[in-house]
């Protein structure tokens, strides 16, 4: 009875009328930045974030809920149509959405992934309104002892699967921890690290930063790849399945919803991961795996069902525990704790407006996104047609105006450039930058908690095995990094692991 | 196969006409001391602060500690790091130090000038000089892209920014 009374809570806010206007704004804004080649859900949130600050934070965070799917399913078209992936996930998408696109039957390819995307972030959202509540109230039960292990454990993760070799994704949650202790110290009112200068004195802002570290520098990175114009875009058909599309698509539909919700769970387990696993399975499954890589829609709908039920899924553990698990939920955390909401066990007893007013905007935002997003289809491609080096100029003016409007501050300008050159730069020596974002976030948590661990044990570091619930969390915290690194081991030995480091995939 | 052998196979493979990929020898190595400069800027005034102890932790105890890790992660990057692939010479150059100088300039010409006129020149010289429109297309761009920026950000959606 208490999920369906915060659930109708969550309606009667999200269907205010202005919040129905701001998603269906977010989903329409996300999906035409996200169809941009290159930028990323990440870079694309981080452009678009600034357009929510004059909102109050449950509105705020509703439209960037919108924006966040739009993004996502925005990047399945470049994927599908020009065999361009926007980010890491739509990576997958290439592998069957291209041959589907070239076989004639893009308007296929392009509906089943809105239609299982749909069924994928429906399941996801169910879970996530049955599962979140339990395990927020769990989580007000734990101290800071537990709540610093979770968020180190959730930062060794992402570290541990990022993109490259892991001493580096380790530097750069290091940089990412220092950058977010620049400023005055919550605990003494002591400023550090910020050399004298007033400006420093207020800390690094979350926007400058992720305009810059990812907006920015990718746009550096594809301006050298001098991205001439996006190329032939295949015919698009009618954007519906076939009956028999969905009857081969069924099964795999509902396999992936499953497998991409838990794997959204995980620290670094959304995007390219649940694709990844969900694809697989689909291949052993699957009555024609020969199909696979020339146009399966099983193949593609598996992927893509996995992709939306694991963005949505990544929501309980940002709304319930207050670890967002990548990179662009770390940016929704930053958004919130700029409205003066902290997500963790007390957001849904102190904001209970915002916890299931979120939730409920997911329902109507994957419903927005099918039903919108369809028939619009044929708009958004056009957008495809005009060149990159028309609109990548509009997009750097549009991002400098959203970290100005973050605190009125030119400084913030010269931040967000340094921090574009400094992932440029990054990004060109193969440093995965997403550490260096969920470290900044988790950063004033990780030493806020250990600060007060430490006061409570007197010094004593035992304090985090004495304690049964930090002991448990960081066995299981230690098993699963344990895994993560006899897997890599193993990739090694198998010689799946090129020495050559890969081309830097986009965040 | 070696690095040198690795890289050219992998230049291949990727079809780039005319890009010029360079194996950057002690890649990072290069970057493994530019970290370790990072930690040791972070850890001088870290040992100046009020260091505590475990069982009252001061404001230099974090910043210190992750200073140390920081370089200790630097000196094995230095140890173990390898050669880094990088896209060396590219017809892209031009355009990425167009974008570059653009983003250079926006902070100072936006105190000076204000948002209107700063959002004009960075389009007017982006489109000049990557998209290659005339001067006129260039300059009507410019000018109508600027304004709707503005309507739509600081009317519309009522972001703080100063016109002039």
């Amino acid at each position: 009875m208490e999920i369906l009374d915060g659930l109708s809570l969550g309606f009667q806010v999200a269907f205010e009328p202005m919040n129905l206007v701001y998603v269906t704004l977010g989903v329409m804004l996300g999906t035409v930045v996200g169809l941009l080649p290159g930028l990323g859900p990440t870079a694309s949130i981080a452009v678009l974030l600034p357009v929510t600050f004059q909102m109050p934070p449950e509105s705020a965070i509703i439209m960037l809920a919108g924006i966040y799917y739009g993004c996502m399913y925005g990047g399945r078209i470049p994927a599908i149509l020009l065999n361009v992936p926007g980010d890491a996930s739509s990576v997958v998408t290439t592998l069957d959405g291209y041959p589907l696109a070239k076989q004639g039957r893009a308007g296929a390819a392009l509906g089943i992934t809105a239609y299982g995307s749909f069924i994928g972030g429906t399941i996801a959202i169910v879970g996530l309104t049955l599962f979140a509540p339990v395990l927020a109230a769990f989580a007000s039960r734990i101290g800071p002892p537990e709540n610093m292990v979770l968020a180190l454990g959730g930062l060794l993760l992402v570290t541990l699967i990022s993109n490259g070799p892991t001493l580096k994704a380790l530097l750069m949650a290091v940089l990412g921890l220092l950058l977010a202790s620049i400023g005055i110290d919550a605990f003494s009112g002591n400023p550090r690290l910020t050399f004298g200068s007033l400006d420093m004195a207020s800390g690094i802002d979350i926007i400058p930063l992720a305009v810059g570290l990812f907006g920015f520098s990718e746009i550096l990175f594809l301006a050298e790849k001098k991205l001439g114009s996006f190329g032939k875009i295949s015919k698009l058909s009618s954007v519906y399945p076939t009956k028999e599309d969905l009857k081969v698509t069924a099964n795999p539909i509902l396999r992936s919803s499953i497998i991409g919700f838990f794997i959204g769970l995980i620290p670094g387990g959304g995007g390219s991961l649940s694709s990844i696993v969900s694809y697989g399975a689909q291949k052993r499954f699957s009555k024609h795996p020969e199909k696979f890589g020339k146009g399966a829609i099983d193949g593609l709908a598996a992927t893509e069902t996995a992709d939306n039920a694991s963005s949505n899924s990544a929501f309980i553990p940002l709304l319930t525990l207050g670890l967002p698990p990548n990179s662009v939920l770390a940016l929704l955390f930053g958004v919130l704790l700029i409205n003066n909401v902290t997500p963790g066990p007390q957001l849904i007893e102190n904001h209970p407006e915002i916890f299931w007013g979120v939730i409920a905007s997911m329902y109507i935002g994957n419903i927005i996104l099918l039903v919108f997003n369809l028939p619009l289809i044929g708009v958004f491609v056009k957008l495809l047609k005009i060149p990159p080096v028309f609109l990548f100029p509009f997009v750097i003016v549009i991002a400098y105006c959203g970290v100005y409007s973050a605190n009125n501050s030119v400084f913030d300008l010269v931040l967000a450039t340094g921090f574009g050159f400094l992932g440029y730069a990054l990004k060109k020596f193969r440093f995965d930058l997403t550490p260096v974002i969920l470290a900044f976030i988790l950063g004033p948590m990780l030493e806020g908690q250990f600060r007060r661990s430490m006061l409570m044990s007197d010094g004593s570091l035992g304090i985090f095995i004495e304690r049964p619930g930090s002991m448990v969390i960081v066995l299981v915290i230690a098993l699963s990094i344990l895994f993560a690194i006899a897997s890599g081991i193993v990739s090694r030995v198998r010689g799946k692991k090129l020495l050559t480091v890969p081309e830097p995939v986009d965040t | 196969m070696n690095t040198h052998e690795r890289t050219q196979s992998w230049r291949a493979n990727r079809g780039r006409r005319a890009a010029s990929w360079l194996v950057l020898r002690h890649g990072d190595r290069i970057i493994a001391v530019f970290m370790m400069a990072i930690a040791v800027t972070a850890l001088i005034p870290s040992l100046q602060q009020p260091f505590g102890s475990l069982s009252e932790p001061g404001p230099g105890l974090w910043t210190v500690a992750l200073s140390v890790v920081m370089g200790a992660l630097s000196i094995l990057l230095l140890i173990f790091g390898r050669d880094v692939p990088i896209l060396g010479k590219t017809e892209g150059r031009r355009d990425l130090l167009a974008y570059a100088a653009a983003m250079f300039v926006f902070a100072p010409l936006y105190s000076l000038l204000g948002f209107l006129p700063t959002a004009a020149v960075i389009l007017f010289g982006l489109v000049r000089l990557i998209a290659h429109a005339r001067i006129i297309s260039s300059v009507i761009t410019a000018v109508i892209g600027a304004a709707a920026v503005y309507l739509v950000f600081a009317v519309g959606l009522a972001l703080p920014l100063r016109a002039f």
